[in-house]
């Protein structure tokens, strides 16, 4: 049998030659020229048209591609004229308040040379606002009236009603190369979701441009050399690679080897490691607040008989009171009994940052005297013996004696539910139902599929659901009216799921986003009085935000991002050397 | 032979459409539906979502639903004055949401007819989802099973050889260890191993990056398939050898082949030529699940190496409740199900003499 030992020897040792052999190519770093790759943690791009978007992936590569009609500046965070990206040069706003006139620039053009126009803007609205094209820009059709195209450059939108948010709302509007979209799509816009042009964009007026998608691997777009703001002069990069990459510790592996340019989100797990070898110049690291936070839902309303807040006629219909989180004082004996010290430890890696209310401790509305509750388990049971929620028979357990909301005897147990898969989640969870247990409280914690989870959220027939919610940027404080007030408490769609409903939280909310003027600072004052009475009635236990951190290759030039606005500058990205 | 391939064609479409019906079942039943998933966290109001339902026909019953998908709706609500409103129906209402409107004429023409249906969120033909990511899948499945039978088969051989020396306990111990290593823990480790400590081979993904807008072709990256075909063959070289081991052992204990040793010939000879056919009889009944297993997608392997293959497809389909492509990847893996069972039965007809299929 000796031949058979001899085979294997040799096929072992080819084995080897061939493994060393490969292993013999360079790694990609970044050398000036070379493209920028940045890892795509989500699922494929399904479309490179801005009407018909609906996915983070591919909102991403579309605003590589698309000027917008307005921009924030990445370091105000505030909707400026003349930022790049931004058509609108200048705007006016008539007296009340309901027509904006944009004055856009004359310098974009599509990199097939004809001249970016109001015609491009007109495109994209009467295809939004076309219901056979099922734009998901909801907001945008609700509260503009029209859009008119009054010369090539001048563009007059009028509001439904005079707002201090107009400009948060135009945010989606985007230009599409009108000549082309016609060509595409003219004729048949209910077909517009199914033509191949939404994944091969040919014409583009950015400062990349399309090249090719290869499904699961990677979108590339090439630098468009005549493209007229660059931040530098010129487009520095030859192109740019959204790269699929599935697995968080792979994508840091190759972040450490240097095949991906940039992170735009370094895991928590990894933080401490890229920040020590930041340390030694192996890389650069922007640490910032996210822009996302945890909370816990409340169903404050009956579960077993879940109901919108008003009937079709607009008159409030009885939604009952849950029968253990009703309660006000249940809900702020928990928010006490929570030890964010030891949950940002065991969930968070030490990177947590609390959070008080509805809002980022980084937005402009923040009210300075908003402190989250404290820790204070004594304290927490203190309120639910008030409550009428105490453990008569030692279990361990409270039970209902002489409480509101339900039947005495009652033991003090809901459930919480939350995502699955989320490894940071479901510490945090695990925690926080140890430490509520320290109380007397039993939280059940179960942890789900999300759609099981959506399902179960949007039917309002939860106790308490675990989850995250983006704030928009720049920071739009009237984001609340979506979560918070009875418009927003509908069976299946809404988002106040819940069903809280305080007549001075909607009052105030009206207040600040229609107050004359628009002064930022009175309208701080209007919302910060709501966020207060928001901390106090707790609808939602806000968990966590977290610190967010972006990495890049050490050689890496101009790399300057913002928080809000990470690629602000992405066309100056160079380096001298690899 | 021809006769019984046809005969067994033709059995497997009960088969087929039982693993079908079977499948829309469990899909329709889970809870979430598509437009919830799509659409979660965006401001749409009921109304918006309820036409975006009936336009996609996921509120209809189970049975319309499937039907839609295998035979088509053009045949249920038809345009037949070519108005381009429908005006007749068949099994599902006219005016579906009561607004006093037709509902549009179908336009479905079902899988049997060749309409695989559009994928809910690539906006695209389920089948051509599919089909862009089969080269990757089969590249991977191939390899894994050329991989699997290349080594598992001459190990299990060695093994029976050397029964109860150090070869074999070697690979016995080798065989348990890797069937209990999990599949995501090794692939991390040989990444962490061979691209990130020593360097030598790609971390991940299924060709170089570059701004190049095709993958170049399988002979000039054949380093980035080593590792995922490591990790999906360990498994299969484990099963063979084992498998094989015993099957030789087996027949090495019967008469012919004692008869053939009485007859001088060489114990490479008898191993070989008489030993090693009869003991592939049983393997070839492995062949079968292991194709369907291999060219169904390995979801672990795909999604640790970034791989562009099936498996990762077919996760993300489910978890975004995107019924077509869904089904698409179903009845993919029926198909090499039944495909892979039917070249098992020919197999021993191959390898065994005694076995014919013609009457």
């Amino acid at each position: 049998m000796k031949p058979f030992y001899r085979l294997a020897m040799v096929a072992c040792l080819c084995l080897l030659m061939g493994v060393t052999v490969w292993g013999q190519d360079a790694p990609l770093g970044f050398a000036e020229g070379d493209p920028v790759i940045e890892p795509n943690f989500g699922d494929d791009i399904k479309t490179l048209n801005p009407i018909i978007v609906a996915d983070g992936p591919s909102q991403d590569v579309i605003n590589r591609l698309f000027p917008v009609l307005i921009q924030y500046n990445p370091f105000t965070l505030a909707w400026n004229p003349g930022e790049p990206r931004g058509l609108a040069e200048s705007w006016t706003i008539s007296d009340d308040g309901r027509v904006y006139t944009f004055q856009l620039s004359d310098e974009y053009y599509w990199n097939d040379g004809t001249p970016v126009t109001t015609a491009d803007i007109m495109w994209f609205w009467n295809a939004t606002i076309n219901e056979d094209t099922n734009s998901n820009n909801q907001l945008l059709i609700d509260q503009v009236e029209s859009m008119v195209a009054v010369d090539d450059y001048t563009l007059e939108v009028t509001f439904k009603v005079a707002s201090c948010t107009a400009l948060d709302t135009l945010n989606p509007v985007t230009a599409v190369p009108a000549h082309a979209f016609e060509e595409w799509f003219g004729s048949d816009l209910a077909g517009m979701e199914d033509s191949e042009f939404n994944l091969d964009m040919p014409v583009t007026g950015l400062d990349f441009t399309f090249d090719n998608f290869r499904p699961g691997e990677q979108v590339t777009l090439r630098a468009y050399e005549n493209y007229p703001d660059p931040v530098e002069g010129s487009v520095i990069p030859a192109g740019y690679i959204y790269k699929t990459v599935t697995d968080q510790v792979v994508q840091m592996e190759q972040f450490y080897a240097g095949e991906l340019t940039w992170l735009e989100s370094v895991p928590q797990s990894s933080m401490e490691e890229v920040r020590t070898r930041s340390d030694a110049g192996e890389f650069q690291i922007f640490e910032a607040p996210a822009n996302t936070i945890r909370f816990l839902s409340f169903n404050l309303a009956d579960p077993e008989n879940p109901q919108d807040a008003v009937d079709e006629d607009g008159n409030p219909l009885d939604q009952g009171v849950h029968p253990i989180l009703g309660d006000k004082r249940v809900r702020q004996a928990l928010a006490l009994a929570m030890n964010y010290d030891e949950i940002n430890e065991g969930a968070f890696f030490g990177n947590g940052i609390p959070v008080a209310s509805h809002v980022l401790p980084t937005s402009w509305a923040y009210p300075e005297d908003l402190a989250p509750y404290p820790f204070d388990p004594d304290a927490a049971g203190a309120l639910l013996d008030e409550a009428g929620w105490t453990d008569e028979d030692g279990d361990g357990i409270r039970e209902c004696n002489g409480c509101e909301t339900t039947e005495d005897g009652t033991p003090l147990s809901f459930k919480v539910e939350t995502n699955a898969g989320n490894v940071s989640q479901e510490a945090l969870y695990t925690i926080l139902q140890d430490q509520w247990s320290q109380i007397g409280v039993d939280a059940q914690v179960s942890f789900l599929d999300f759609n099981i989870l959506v399902d179960s959220l949007l039917a309002q027939n939860y106790d308490a659901i675990g989850l995250f919610w983006n704030f928009s940027i720049p920071a739009n404080p009237d984001d609340a009216t979506d979560v918070f007030t009875p418009s927003a408490d509908v069976i299946g769609s809404g988002f106040n799921t819940g069903s809280y409903n305080n007549p001075r939280v909607t009052e105030l909310l009206e207040e600040a986003r229609l107050l004359p003027g628009c002064d930022q600072a009175e309208r701080a004052a209007i919302y910060g009085e709501m966020y207060e009475i928001l901390a106090d009635e707790l609808p939602w236990l806000w968990l966590s935000t977290s610190t967010v951190m972006s990495a890049a290759q050490g050689n890496l030039e101009n790399w300057d991002p913002q928080a809000g606005f990470a690629r602000w500058n992405i066309d100056a990205w160079t380096s001298q050397s690899r | 032979m021809t006769q019984y391939v046809i005969r067994r064609l033709i059995q497997a479409i009960p088969t087929f459409f039982g693993i079908t019906i079977i499948s829309y079942a469990l899909m329709l039943g889970t809870p979430g539906g598509p437009i919830k998933a799509m659409f979660f966290g965006q401001r749409i109001p009921p109304e918006e979502i309820e036409r975006r339902e009936l336009a996609l026909g996921v509120n209809d019953p189970l049975p319309i639903q499937y039907l839609r998908w295998l035979v088509g709706d053009d045949w249920m609500r038809r345009d037949t004055d070519g108005d381009g409103i429908a005006d007749t129906a068949f099994l599902i209402p006219l005016d579906v949401n009561g607004d006093g409107e037709p509902e549009p004429p179908g336009d479905r023409y079902g899988i049997l007819r060749g309409d695989f249906g559009r994928s809910f969120f690539h906006k695209r033909p389920a089948i051509d989802v599919l089909v862009e990511r089969l080269p990757a899948t089969l590249e991977l499945g191939f390899s894994g099973l050329i991989v699997g039978l290349v080594l598992g088969l001459p190990i299990g051989v060695l093994a029976a050889i050397n029964q109860g020396r150090w070869f074999d306990q070697v690979s016995r111990v080798g065989a348990v260890v890797v069937n209990a290593l999990p599949n995501f823990w090794l692939a991390l480790l040989l990444l962490l191993l061979f691209g990130s400590t020593l360097g030598w081979l790609p971390l991940g993904n299924r060709c170089r990056t570059t701004l190049d807008d095709t993958c170049p072709p399988i002979t000039e990256r054949l380093e980035y398939l080593i590792l995922p075909t490591v990790v999906l063959a360990a498994g299969a070289v484990a099963t063979y050898s084992r498998y094989m081991r015993a099957s030789m052992l087996d027949v090495v204990n019967q008469d012919f082949i004692r008869t053939a040793y009485s007859k001088g010939l060489s114990s490479r000879v008898v191993w070989l030529r008489h030993g090693l056919r009869n003991a592939m009889l049983p393997i070839a009944t492995l062949l079968g699940p292991s194709i369907t297993f291999l060219l169904g997608g390995a979801v672990i392997t795909e999604t640790v190496f970034s791989w562009p293959g099936v498996g990762r497809l077919a996760v993300n389909a489910v978890g975004q409740r995107d019924f077509p492509v869904v089904m698409i990847v179903v009845i993919y893996a029926a198909m090499a199900t039944i495909l892979g069972y039917l070249l098992s039965d020919l197999m021993y007809a191959i390898l065994d003499p005694r076995i014919r299929y013609e009457k």
